[in-house]
């Protein structure tokens, strides 16, 4: 009998879960600086980020972190003007950082079929489904075509680099945008017309193979988010 | 019946004076498998539109006339239904997917009718085997090869248990070993019964399976064939109706000069990994300025590592050398590769402003000579993106010459092109000989590569399998490679699993 892969539930979560985790973290580090929440936000979505076996993309956030967090403690030193950038980044990479964090494990952890259901069970109408999942199944699309535009660019001589990123950033962003745009229609409308034909947006109530549901993990996490969140707002 | 249309006509948009399809009658009974051919734009797509009811529900239009599917008329019931009898297949592989997990995408089709879950199961379960793609199950769609793709496709359909399949162009993007792959598949449906309706100018993997031929041009069906009919009919009338050849066997190699000059780009020990796994490794190669080699090999041989690892795009080990060795920053500078989906590298509003990107100057009179050899002059001031697809490819080729690229390496410039175009491709080619020192390129057409190419490149496995001319001798081993290529097979895993790691 076939049954799904089972490695990649390794931490699996309910979809659920993960939309309300999104909303929980949104609110504390948008809340404001206590000193700590983000540095707790950021080590709970670090925690999260481990078990489900993302160690590279946790490698890469981390460095972000620490190197912001090192060069926080050496801005002192810095000329004035320079200071207060400073400051505006770092203030930018402490919010946004747990945020992005989370938006990728429920980016990268979710399948669209899961998202559907979840979607479904929370009673959500047909034309809200439809345009959210075709959003999800896009993120892979732009970062394969944002990486082939990145090659036919820098084979033109006009590659993303930080001298070209500085010196011209709107014709750079035109660049980019340009041939990415015009991909993704294309790969849009050829998504639709496919979708369409296997049945997409029928009248039938849909069945669907995937399976959700909350479990203790999920309470676990959800409880533990809450009292960050509580925490937070209290202090 | 199972299909039927009476002097069916249809025209996209308002505009009702210009029809893609006028008249079309014609009669499909079950079980048979039905191709329409004819040059890109010859209204062959317009039918499977009609037939799988994209038409009216996604293009819209003038319709006159009558379609029966099984009964139904898919211009008066909702896609929905049609669904249900007619499954679809298309030409491009990467957007047909909904799901981007192969199981389901499976589900996907029965999951929309509202079968129970275990009744799914056991359908996937019997396609799985049918189709014999255990090893595609519970795979991440961005991490299959073309030709996986499209059987996925197929097999996503046939769980539905469609009655009737619809393939468009459906070996646009495969390679020779893939599409007798694709060959299979619509072997096994048409034992199971099924009525197959194909478009397609690439026939020669479809002669054995065909009933019959409809032969369209300019949205008129204006001959049909079976397959005795076919073969007699002269080999040069059918490169005039863009078809393609009926069979590689009969191919031959056209006459042709070329200089092999003293200058020569070498490699020696050139290697690149991803992870611990070297996906390629030349020890060592000679290729002489003025050829014009053909890459080939299998899925996951290495080419496009090769080719971006000379074009300076991946660093790799050893060195690639012309006069002196070349750094990666050389190479980028000095090479250009045509992708296959060249919509990822036009950037600007109009040809002529494409053509001028890197290059800042008062004149145009280079510009003007570059567009004229390639035909473009008409498109000076039109935008890239209102061209056709092979338009589209000559703008980034002028854009190329015009920046004195010395290397010029194309990724397929003929997927999806018919007889017609992919001779216009070939005498480009010839145009840009005569401007870059050495043209590369990867392709699976044979009668691309009998057509343009001196040399041809045969990559397995990510090391040089063999190096030869398109003589006598060199096109004896091309029509092994693409007719028999079978033998090659057997590295499948391998390259799955290589897969696995650059996805």
């Amino acid at each position: 009998m076939l049954t799904y892969v089972a490695d990649n539930r390794r931490f699996w979560l309910d979809p659920r879960t993960k939309g309300l985790l999104l909303l929980i973290i949104n609110i504390i580090v948008f809340q404001g600086s206590v000193g700590w929440n983000e540095s707790l936000v950021f080590g709970f979505m670090a925690i999260l980020l481990g078990l489900n076996g993302l160690f590279l993309q946790l490698l890469g956030f981390g460095a972000i972190y620490v190197v912001v967090m090192v060069v926080d403690g050496v801005a002192g030193f810095f000329p004035e003007m320079l200071g207060a950038v400073w400051t505006v980044f770092s203030r930018m990479i402490h919010v946004y950082l747990p945020f992005l964090m989370m938006v990728y494990l429920l980016i990268s952890t979710t399948k669209i079929s899961e998202l559907v259901v979840a979607l479904e069970s929370l009673r959500m109408p047909k034309c809200v489904i439809i345009p959210i999942t075709v959003l999800f199944r896009f993120f892979p699309t732009v970062r394969e075509e944002w990486m082939a535009i990145n090659k036919a660019m820098k084979l033109r001589g006009i590659g993303l680099s930080v001298r070209n990123a500085l010196t011209k950033p709107l014709t750079m962003l035109e660049y980019i945008f340009v041939p990415l745009l015009f991909s993704l229609v294309k790969i849009g409308e050829e998504l639709s017309a496919a979708a369409l034909t296997r049945g997409l947006g029928s009248d039938v109530k849909r069945t669907h193979l995937v399976e959700i549901g909350f479990c203790l993990r999920d309470w676990l996490v959800l409880v533990a988010a809450t009292l960050m969140l509580v925490v937070t707002v209290f202090n | 019946m199972m299909i039927e249309f009476k002097k069916v006509s249809f025209g996209y948009g308002e505009e009702k004076a210009d029809y893609s399809l006028i008249d079309a009658s014609f009669k499909i009974r079950k079980g048979e498998c039905v191709v329409f051919c004819g040059q890109s734009g010859c209204g062959k797509t317009t039918v499977m539109r009609l037939i799988n009811g994209l038409i009216p529900t996604y293009y819209h239009g003038a319709i006159r006339g009558e379609v029966c599917v099984n009964g139904l008329n898919p211009q008066k019931v909702k896609i929905q239904e049609v669904s249900k009898i007619v499954g679809s297949v298309f030409q491009n592989p990467r957007s047909q997917f909904f799901n981007l997990d192969t199981v389901d995408e499976l589900a996907f089709g029965c999951e929309n009718q509202g079968i129970a879950p275990p009744e799914i199961w056991r359908r996937i379960e019997k396609t799985v085997n049918l189709f014999q793609i255990k090893d595609l199950v519970g795979r991440n769609i961005f991490n299959l090869s073309g030709g996986e793709k499209q059987k996925v496709a197929c097999a996503s359909v046939h769980a539905t248990m469609s009655e009737i399949f619809v393939l468009d162009e459906p070996s646009s993007n495969l390679d020779a070993g893939t599409i007798k792959d694709l060959q299979k598949i619509i072997g096994i449906l048409k034992k199971e019964g099924k009525t197959v309706v194909i478009a397609e100018h690439r026939l020669y993997y479809l002669m054995d399976l065909v009933d019959r031929f409809y032969y369209m041009e300019n949205g008129k069906i204006v001959a049909n064939y079976n397959k005795e009919e076919l073969k007699k009919t002269d080999a040069i009338k059918r490169g005039e109706m863009g078809l393609r050849a009926l069979d590689l066997m009969d191919l031959t190699v056209c006459a042709r000069k070329y200089k092999s000059r003293k200058e020569k780009v070498t490699f020696s020990k050139v290697q690149y990994a991803y992870g611990s796994q070297n996906v390629l490794d030349i020890k060592s190669l000679t290729i002489p300025y003025g050829q014009t080699v053909a890459v080939i090999g299998k899925n996951g041989a290495g080419k496009s590592t090769f080719v971006e690892c000379f074009c300076g795009l991946k660093g790799c080990k050893g060195t690639i050398a012309a006069e002196k060795p070349l750094s990666c920053k050389e190479r980028i500078k000095n090479s250009y590769l045509v992708m296959q989906d060249v919509n990822r590298q036009l950037f600007t509003e109009s040809v002529m402003e494409e053509l001028l990107l890197t290059r800042k100057s008062a004149d145009t009179v280079n510009e003007e000579r570059i567009l004229a050899e390639l035909d473009l002059t008409f498109a000076k001031e039109l935008h890239p993106m209102s061209l056709s697809g092979g338009q589209k490819q000559r703008v980034a080729i002028a854009s190329a010459l015009n920046c004195k690229k010395k290397y010029l390496v194309f990724d397929e410039p003929t997927s999806g092109l018919d007889y017609c175009h992919m001779l216009r491709m070939a005498r480009a080619i010839e145009e840009i000989k005569k401007e870059t020192k050495l043209v590369i390129i990867i392709t699976h057409d044979l009668e691309f590569i009998l057509k343009c190419c001196s040399h041809v490149l045969h990559l397995e496995n990510g090391v040089v399998q063999d190096y030869y001319a398109t003589d006598f001798e060199g096109v004896k081993k091309l029509k092994d490679f693409f007719i028999r290529g079978d033998e090659v097979v057997e590295k499948r895993d391998w390259f799955i699993q290589a897969d696995r790691i650059s996805g």
